[in-house]
């Protein structure tokens, strides 16, 4: 190889890399928005669909019952039912009572007053 | 949405968000990558059509593993131009012979520029020598001085060893110097110093 002939291939390499180095931004090796679009659909057309959890037990509850606002009701009165229970308001059988029948009385007349003397039995018969 | 809405995010991340359904992942994976595999394939195969074939076949097969991918095995990027250099060998198989008559022509350039004018007119010249090189060599050559990648990971790519890619590279370049010295006045590059 001749010095000439060295300084022929030496300037195509350098040409070359010149070449190279601006194919490296050519746009007409760019992809086109619409061919882009297709890969795009594409894409999300095979993509698996969102993972979604499965609700929690206590979520479950509450859809059953209504929701949130469904529950607060139900605890609302699963509380007023247990003060009921602890504290019975005035002239409300207890459980007891209605479960065993016995009745609570309340003597109006003084200690040794015969009660029988204020019924009515047999009045007919002593006034004749 | 823009495409670019996790530009920090690795490729493997991506294509994990990807396969939870993400769709913004689907937009960036798609941004990131399509414009690198169209690239290269259609330098190598020299036509927009054959190329947007090769390309969305290409990012379908990464869709489709998606959620198989495991983390750390391979780059997505080495994955998905593995994926393309083989799409396109196939495709050169089936149609052996092309002459330099039968690449595209060039693409419609901007006539009022002359500097995209010239610029076209290498960047066709280019295509045209690159046509001229035997398949493997072609891919070694683009995806070395073009893509930019290191000598490793096109042995990656293509299967071969890194003494196989350095040896493909420098005789690619040496043929496509050879290729293109005729028309170096045309060009613009018989007066220059560079």
């Amino acid at each position: 190889m001749t010095a000439s002939d060295k300084d022929t291939v030496d300037l195509d390499m350098n040409a070359l890399d010149a070449l190279f180095a601006q194919a490296k931004n050519d746009v007409g090796a760019q992809p086109s928005e619409a061919f882009m679009t297709r890969v795009v659909t594409d894409a999300l057309a095979q993509q698996p669909m969102p993972q979604i959890a499965p609700p929690s037990l206590w979520a479950q509850i509450a859809s059953m019952v209504g929701g949130w606002q469904g529950m607060g009701g139900l605890i609302a009165a699963t509380c007023a039912g247990f003060w009921i229970g602890i504290n019975p308001p005035e002239g409300l059988p207890t459980q007891f009572e209605t479960f065993l029948g016995s009745e609570t009385s309340i003597s109006l007349l003084e200690d040794g007053v015969a009660d029988t003397g204020m019924f009515g039995f047999g009045w007919d018969m002593e006034e004749g | 949405m823009p495409l670019d809405a996790y530009p920090d995010l690795t490729d493997d991340a991506l294509l994990a968000q990807y396969s939870k359904g993400d769709a913004a992942a689907a937009r960036e994976l798609t941004a990131r990558f399509t414009p690198r595999v169209f690239g290269h394939a259609v330098r190598v195969l020299g036509d927009r059509a054959e190329a947007e074939d090769v390309a969305q076949d290409a990012m379908m097969r990464l869709w489709k593993v998606a959620p198989d991918w495991r983390v750390g095995e391979a780059k997505v990027s080495t994955w998905l131009y593995h994926v393309t250099a083989n799409l396109c060998t196939d495709r050169l198989r089936r149609k052996r012979g092309v002459g330099l008559d039968e690449v595209d022509e060039p693409l419609d350039p901007s006539p009022s520029v002359t500097n995209q004018l010239q610029t076209r007119e290498r960047m066709d010249a280019l295509q045209a020598g690159l046509q001229t090189l035997p398949a493997r060599q072609r891919q070694a050559v683009i995806l070395r001085h073009i893509e930019g990648l290191a000598n490793p990971e096109i042995a990656e790519i293509l299967e071969i060893s890194t003494e196989a890619v350095e040896s493909l590279t420098a005789r690619g370049k040496r043929a496509l110097a050879q290729a293109l010295a005729p028309a170096r006045e045309k060009l613009g590059y018989e007066d220059d110093s560079i």
